[in-house]
């Protein structure tokens, strides 16, 4: 518990370097400009002082090309701060195709964690040193911020909706979890830390402790209790949209008008991503699946937010009976302006594959058949 | 030390201020009328403005207090005095209290109230019964949302989020918001005022370019606030309406949405930043013109600095939102524009030093305050560039350096423009000047103390220390020792002048109407003005600012003269007067040893009538 005097964050995700360049740059054009204004006023209050022998003849007290320079100056080193942020902050942004997930889930006042392969943690997150990781968070209650401030790193978390953020820790070691949005009486004491362990303490790590079950199984056991599958199953009688492949693909739904029959109202094209899937649960007749009566009761209040992730967890195990994996495509970036730049900024990210992927993939099932999983 | 008033500064008026000392005060606005009901009912502008600057002195010395026990808590990482949940409710009262009830009026509603009539050269402002009732909203509100702080207080911050503040909190948040929603009227009508005043109520030839600087400002002010306080008056009604009816509008479960709150809060709060700052802009314009005894430099480009501030300002929110899901792209325009606006606040910060250029500068204890503000502004507005960046900002967000960031802004800044400016004008609302030396050691404790609090913020706060914690991590315990430090030399700061102030109310050296030898047409007319201001209506021939650094420092070195040949002849005199004596006591000369004698003797006989 001794207090060491901390000046200088420790570095300790690939993001930091960038956001540190572009801190002391910016610290230094602070003081810069602070030290020119304040050796200029010094100058002139002992130059200029009453009684102080000076010429004061003829002062100027207008000059454009002065006024000129010291607003184009700053203005350019303006832009180019912004141009070198916005870069940054665009890059800083990708999330990598390959990065491990885990989901969040902020409460008042405290973090849990949930990782594919079954381990959870409460206000710890334990990661691999070297590879990314995404985080996916929703809160069951008020706003709440994810921060690890040696990773530089920050985004804050919801009711009702996903974000992401992600990192990709360099060095081994013990930091900071906090939550930075002012979130109720305990506040201060919904921190925790984050755990970079070398891969190898990683993989043993993830095969210990409370591993009963992967994310996907306690999903699809919730799936099957809440009655999902009578609809949702391969052999129900209702008819209800087939849920194999689902997630990640383009899907055709329906926005309900006031006073407009369903089957006059247009369809529109998005994305069955976290976002749809966690509000068909508990919105169902905000985006009908076209073509499908609104029937579909709301789950709103009979699932915690945990078990919604769950749930989505097992439906993005779901593969079409062909094959075809559409679960690769849950990196994208959500909050781009269209799908079509997330696309693009995906196909770039993709590059970065490392080593060590494929067996990660197999044990979070992306890649491997539904039916092994059952 | 008390004594020293501005002589020796070389502006004390040519010809001395001569008031017989048993002779009753002229008829001026403080004496025109006595009692409590002479005051409650006044409509009177400066004597508004007094009000006004009572009031505001009460929510700054509350907020203080406050801030004191935020601060104390913090001298320990696990928290030294509060519980977490009391120290929620200080730091939101804290908030609540100097924002809405001290940093909005201060400016505006007191040194704003007292002189942009003055400044125009009008008896009142536009509306004398509209400023009255300005105030008496003030007061409704701030007696509605300080009673909520201190009998229940409430764990929200000064930010109001939703849903926190809408359906997990059970403090009374309706009260206290309905105290800021009234309060947020007295802006309105106080800036509609001024907008009317400056546009109908100029003196003959007052034309918009001959305006003193503070009235751009001013105006540029009262815009932001007509324009975008109504938008936080709606954003609190939607926050009642959630609490009080489950309406759904910011709560996700019933398809509400908590980012818009954010959205709708800062559409008003970051213009509000401007309503906060401009004024303090607006009162260093006049300090550094007048105590550099030259026009302010760049005059147009200072003016419209003030306008493009209150344009751009609209158009900056988002950027307090680029850790939520706002899109990138959105964030992006929001970077790109909150980076434009730190132009002309630059624009005005190099016009300011430029006006000290071939000066005749006098370091009066307003023109410290001025000095302050200048180097304060610089870091306070620059370290604003590390978060308009988007990807510094995602680190620095809701840490202790956006607190440094605005406290370095809304109190390095515009507080100490506010007490430059009380100082300036001083002699002009009371007719006494405050004592000189204490004024000059207030201003310097303050500057000190001030640094000392909020630099070792900016290191925690760039260390990850995350804002409104009530129990820290034990690395951050060093900055914050020496930011409680500070804060206690700074409490000393603003107790000393509450005690000269109100000391120089009856002690103080008679003003006259123009200690400062200053150029507006306030200080044309006695100290303390008289109820219209002016015997007759002014007429404005040239700009604002006719000083000449040139001919006050020939007048100062004539002026310094004749002072030195008086003080010589007198210590002449009084050299031969004591040698004179000396020589008679000693009894050098035939004439003193006669006198001696004659003394002795005379004061044996002299005991003998006493009884008489």
């Amino acid at each position: 518990m001794q207090s060491s005097i901390s000046l200088l964050p420790e570095q300790s995700a690939t993001q930091a370097g960038g956001i540190d360049a572009l801190f002391w740059f910016l610290t230094f054009i602070t003081v810069l400009f602070t030290a020119l204004v304040c050796i200029a006023i010094v100058y002139f209050v002992v130059r200029y002082r009453r009684g102080a022998k000076a010429d004061r003849s003829n002062p100027p007290l207008e000059h454009m090309t002065l006024e000129l320079a010291w607003t184009g100056i700053p203005l350019l080193i303006c832009l180019f701060i912004f141009g070198w942020s916005t870069v940054l902050y665009f890059k800083n942004r990708l999330v990598p195709r390959d990065a491990l997930e885990v989901y969040v889930v902020g409460k008042q006042w405290m973090w849990k964690l949930q990782h594919p392969e079954g381990r959870w943690e409460m206000n710890k997150l334990t990661v691999p040193m070297g590879r990314p990781v995404k985080l996916t968070m929703t809160s069951e209650d008020v706003i709440h911020s994810f921060f690890i401030p040696e990773f530089r790193v920050k985004m804050d978390v919801y009711p009702g909706r996903f974000t992401e953020l992600w990192f990709k820790p360099t060095k081994a070691g013990t930091y900071h979890l906090f939550c930075a949005e002012f979130c109720g009486t305990l506040h201060s004491g919904m921190v925790g830390e984050v755990v970079v362990l070398p891969p190898a303490e990683y993989e043993a790590w993830l095969q210990t402790g409370n591993v009963n079950k992967t994310m996907a199984s306690r999903g699809e056991q919730l799936f099957r209790q809440h009655g999902c599958s009578g609809c949702h199953g391969q052999n129900s009688r209702v008819r209800a949209p087939y849920l194999e492949g689902i997630y990640g693909a383009q899907r055709p739904v329906q926005i309900p008008k006031a006073g407009v029959p369903l089957e006059n109202v247009p369809a529109r094209t998005i994305t069955a991503d976290i976002r749809y899937i966690h509000d068909s649960i508990v919105l169902p007749n905000e985006e009908i699946a076209a073509g499908f009566k609104p029937i579909m009761p709301s789950y709103k209040g009979r699932l915690s937010e945990e078990e919604i992730v769950q749930i989505v967890e097992y439906i993005r195990t779901l593969k079409t009976s062909n094959g075809t994996d559409n679960g690769l495509s849950h990196g994208g970036i959500q909050g781009y302006p269209n799908n079509a730049s997330g696309g693009t900024n995906r196909t770039n990210t993709n590059r970065t594959g490392d080593v060590g992927t494929s067996d990660i993939r197999a044990r979070t099932g992306i890649n491997t058949p539904p039916a092994n999983l059952r | 030390m008390v004594s020293t008033s501005a002589e020796g500064l070389g502006l004390t008026p040519r010809t001395p201020v001569e008031v017989p000392a048993d002779s009753a005060e002229p008829e001026n606005y403080l004496n025109v009328t006595y009692g409590v009901k002479s005051w409650l009912l006044t409509l009177d502008h400066k004597r508004i403005a007094v009000l006004y600057l009572i009031s505001v002195s009460i929510a700054f010395f509350l907020g203080g207090i406050a801030a004191a026990l935020v601060r104390i808590n913090l001298l320990q990482p696990q928290g030294y005095l509060l519980s977490p949940e009391t120290y929620n409710k200080m730091f939101t009262a804290h908030g609540i209290l100097m924002v809405f009830f001290f940093l909005i009026p201060a400016i505006p509603a007191t040194l704003g109230n007292f002189l942009v009539p003055m400044m125009l050269g009008a008896k009142d402002l536009a509306f004398p019964k509209l400023n009255l009732l300005s105030w008496y909203l003030y007061i409704i509100g701030f007696a509605l949302s300080l009673a909520a702080l201190v009998l229940g207080g409430v764990q929200t911050g000064w930010t109001f989020y939703a849903p926190l503040s809408s359906q997990y909190t059970n403090g009374p948040v309706v009260l206290v918001a309905l105290g800021i929603f009234i309060a947020g009227f007295s802006s309105i009508l106080t800036g509609l005022n001024f907008i009317i005043t400056i546009h109908k109520m100029r003196a003959p030839g007052m034309t918009w370019f001959r305006m003193p600087l503070f009235l751009w400002s001013m105006y540029a002010t009262s815009l932001i606030q007509v324009l975008g306080t109504p938008v936080v008056a709606i954003t609190i009604l939607l926050l009642a309406v959630e609490i009080i009816f489950k309406a759904g509008v910011f709560d996700a479960t019933t398809g509400g949405d908590p980012v818009l709150f954010q959205h709708l809060f800062w559409f008003y709060s970051h213009p509000a930043v401007y309503i906060m700052l401009l004024p303090g802009m607006a009162v260093i314009s006049e300090l550094i013109t007048c105590f550099s005894r030259k026009p302010v430099f760049g005059y147009r480009f200072v003016a419209f600095s003030s306008m493009a501030i209150a344009v751009i300002s609209f158009l900056v929110w988002g950027h307090h939102m680029f850790t939520t899901d706002q899109s990138p792209l959105a964030s992006t325009v929001f970077s790109v524009l909150s980076f434009l606006v730190a132009i002309p606040s630059a624009v005005k910060v190099f016009n300011w030093t430029a006006t000290l250029y071939k000066g005749s500068i006098r370091l009066t204890t307003p023109m410290l305050y001025a000095l302050g503000f200048i180097g304060l502004f610089c870091i306070g507005g620059l370290t604003g560039l590390h978060l308009a960046s988007m990807a510094t900002d995602i680190h620095l967000q809701d840490t202790y350096f956006v607190v440094a960031h605005f406290h370095y802004v809304m109190v390095g800044s515009t507080v100490m423009a506010y007490l430059g400016g009380v100082h300036f004008w001083w002699p002009k609302i009371t007719g006494r000047m405050y004592p000189e030396g204490w004024g000059r050691t207030a201003a310097i404790t303050l500057f000190v103390g001030f640094s000392l609090t909020f630099t070792p913020q900016f290191i925690a706060g760039y260390n990850g220390m995350p804002r409104r914690y009530a129990m820290y991590a034990p690395e951050y315990h060093v900055m914050n020792v020496l930011s409680t430090a500070g804060a206690t030399i700074m409490g000393l700061g603003y107790l000393l002048p509450v005690l000269y102030l109100l000391w120089s109310l009856k002690y103080g050296e008679k003003a006259g109407p123009n200690p400062w030898r200053a150029t507006g047409l306030e200080w044309q007319t006695a100290s303390p003005p008289t109820t219209f201001n002016f015997d007759r209506t002014p007429v404005v021939t040239i700009g604002p600012y006719a000083y000449s650094a040139e001919s006050d420092e020939i007048e100062d070195a004539h002026y310094d003269m004749q002072r030195a040949q008086m003080e010589y002849e007198a210590a002449q005199a009084k050299i031969a007067a004591d040698r004179r004596l000396s020589e008679m006591s000693d009894g050098h000369t035939a004439e003193g040893q006669e006198m001696i004698a004659k003394a002795t003797s005379q004061s044996g006989d002299e005991e003998a009538p006493r009884g008489h």
